[in-house]
């Protein structure tokens, strides 16, 4: 008996190192398995090799799976957590909200400002979109058109408004604007066709 | 005896009743996460989860989880490798 208790502790001595590890050391500081495995040293049989094995298959699988899920758990709702965040950031249902935690202006105010702006662009419309014409032939064309187009013009491309919002600050018929408008483009349109024909002959 | 998480999640791949069980037993666990996010969104994230848990129960490979001798070896084999 005695003989075989050493077998037991020379065992442990000769695997020493792996034992350290904390799993095995976990599942061999539970008295059963303990004894399943001075059993197994006595008398190694295929029934208790496999029942040591499913032992610690059972252990090792319940602390495994519980860390993956647990792991799985808390980072999914940190995630979801940042996704409604982010979410909420990109679709805002309160207005007087800060924009951020730095600034105290809220959204509510900057779309105040942009209103604002639009204010001060409309004093600059005076300012047509000749300025901003790069090509040659297409400013030549867009002198040849009227006053009223010329703004017709610089309204719809250069600050974006529809024929009808255009009717509307100009105090005007949507039809007559719409008429005007395709009227423009057409004069600018031919006279570009015509200048590309002449640079051809050159 | 109370069935084991082993035998529980082995079971769930086909039973819905072990399936339940499982995520059950991780009910205190999604409880507590739900304090990451904000009162409206926590039944949402209650509900996420578990769908989450639902796929990773289904998915979890059960055999490839190592005997006793199995891990020995591996010990044994990084011990030597490091060496």
């Amino acid at each position: 008996m005695r003989n075989l208790s050493t077998d037991l502790t020379g065992y442990l001595k000769a695997n020493e190192d792996q034992l350290k590890n904390s799993i095995i050391h976990s599942f061999l500081a539970i008295p059963e398995n303990m004894e399943l495995l001075k059993q197994l040293i006595e008398d190694p049989t295929d029934h208790l090799i496999h029942q040591l094995d499913e032992s610690f298959k059972e252990f090792y699988f319940r602390i495994r799976f519980t860390s993956y899920l647990s792991k799985t758990i808390h980072f999914h709702s940190i995630n979801f957590d940042k996704r409604h965040r982010q979410n909420a950031d990109r679709f805002r249902l309160i207005l007087d909200k800060p924009l951020s935690s730095e600034t105290e202006t809220s959204f509510l105010d900057v779309l105040a400002t942009t209103e604002f702006k639009n204010e001060l662009s409309e004093i600059e419309m005076s300012f047509g979109i000749e300025d901003q014409l790069t090509n040659y032939w297409l400013y030549e064309g867009y002198r040849q058109l009227t006053e009223n187009q010329r703004q017709i013009i610089s309204l719809a491309y250069l600050h974006g408004l529809t024929d009808s919002e255009i009717a509307h600050k100009l105090n005007r018929s949507q039809q007559a604007v719409s008429k005007s408008h395709a009227r423009a483009l057409k004069k600018m349109r031919d006279f570009l066709e015509t200048a590309s024909k002449r640079e051809e002959h050159i | 005896m109370r069935d084991s998480l082993y035998t529980l999640v082995k079971r769930s791949k086909t039973d819905v009743q072990s399936m339940n069980r499982v995520i059950e037993m991780f009910s205190p666990k999604i409880l507590s996460s739900l304090n990451q996010t904000n009162h409206q969104d926590r039944e949402d994230l209650s509900q996420e989860i578990k769908m989450k848990l639902l796929l990773c129960i289904k998915n979890f490979d059960v055999e490839n989880t190592p005997g006793y001798f199995q891990v020995m070896e591996q010990l044994k084999e990084r011990d030597v490798t490091q060496r």
